[in-house]
């Protein structure tokens, strides 16, 4: 959240924030509820990212730009799953509404904090070594 | 951050409330075969059918009475076989404690596989003869 730190965008970033670590924290309690291995796998996945998202360490800030895509990573694949091998009944419905709104509020605040798709290609051009970034943008 | 963290563990503590309060069991006892038909009784707790084979008479209407126990939701789903390619009945997904009946049509004599479709580890072989 570096590039928009005051007034009224400060206010929207926290409340973006707030609304990814809530719905995140909302569909992690639900996979709970299911009982199962694979379900309660999901659930604490979904709890530590939320964590991650809002822990006040040094470690987690640096590198919470990472937390968001491996959050929104995880919930794709967790919608994906769902609709190839998942059981259709209306709790299912909810959490998927609920997961397509977390994505959406995840691409928003990538995209805040990086000030566009062209930032978000710059920042995960990082994760490539150096000698194979020839074909990325410039960070 | 402390009031995100309060904000955010009372919306979980309010959805894990919501899902985890079932509705109270209905009478079993109520439910009866259809006419010419059999009725075969299933349940579910601690993530476990209480019966891993079923038998029913091939050719003959069935009702499955299912008995979930638990708050965690589940569902009888009968398939030709284990593959799932061909669902015969796929049952209501519900949390309980609750019970629901599931209509199961005439089946030909054979071997067919049933399971909870949340939970897979759940199945069971359900023989018509």
């Amino acid at each position: 959240m570096s590039s928009v730190t005051s007034g009224n965008g400060r206010v929207i970033d926290i409340a973006i924030r707030i609304g990814i670590v809530v719905l995140t924290l909302t569909t992690a309690a639900i996979h709970l509820s299911l009982g199962g291995l694979l379900f309660t796998m999901n659930a604490v996945g979904y709890a530590a990212l939320a964590v991650a998202m809002v822990a006040p360490l040094a470690l987690a800030e640096r590198v919470r730009w990472l937390t968001r895509f491996a959050l929104l990573g995880f919930t794709l694949a967790t919608i994906i799953g769902w609709v190839l091998i998942g059981p259709r009944f209306p709790l299912a419905y909810t959490t998927k509404f609920i997961e397509v709104g977390l994505v959406a509020l995840l691409i928003v605040e990538i995209l805040r904090a990086h000030g566009g798709p062209v930032g978000v290609l710059r920042q995960l051009a990082t994760l490539i070594p150096a000698r194979f970034r020839w074909f990325a943008p410039s960070a | 951050m402390p009031r995100l963290f309060g904000a955010a563990a009372l919306l979980v503590a309010l959805v894990i409330s919501g899902c985890s309060a079932g509705n109270p069991p209905a009478s079993t006892a109520a439910l009866t075969a259809p006419p010419g038909g059999v009725l075969v009784r299933i349940s579910a707790d601690r993530l476990e059918f209480d019966t891993s084979q079923l038998t029913v008479p091939a050719g003959k209407p069935i009702l499955i009475a299912f008995e979930n126990k638990e708050s965690a939701p589940h569902n009888v789903a009968v398939y030709t076989d284990s593959t799932l390619a061909q669902p015969i009945s796929i049952g209501e997904v519900f949390s309980g404690p609750d019970t629901k009946a599931q209509q199961l049509g005439p089946l030909a004599a054979g071997s067919y596989f049933f399971r909870c479709d949340l939970h897979p580890n759940m199945k069971g072989t359900l023989v018509a003869q």
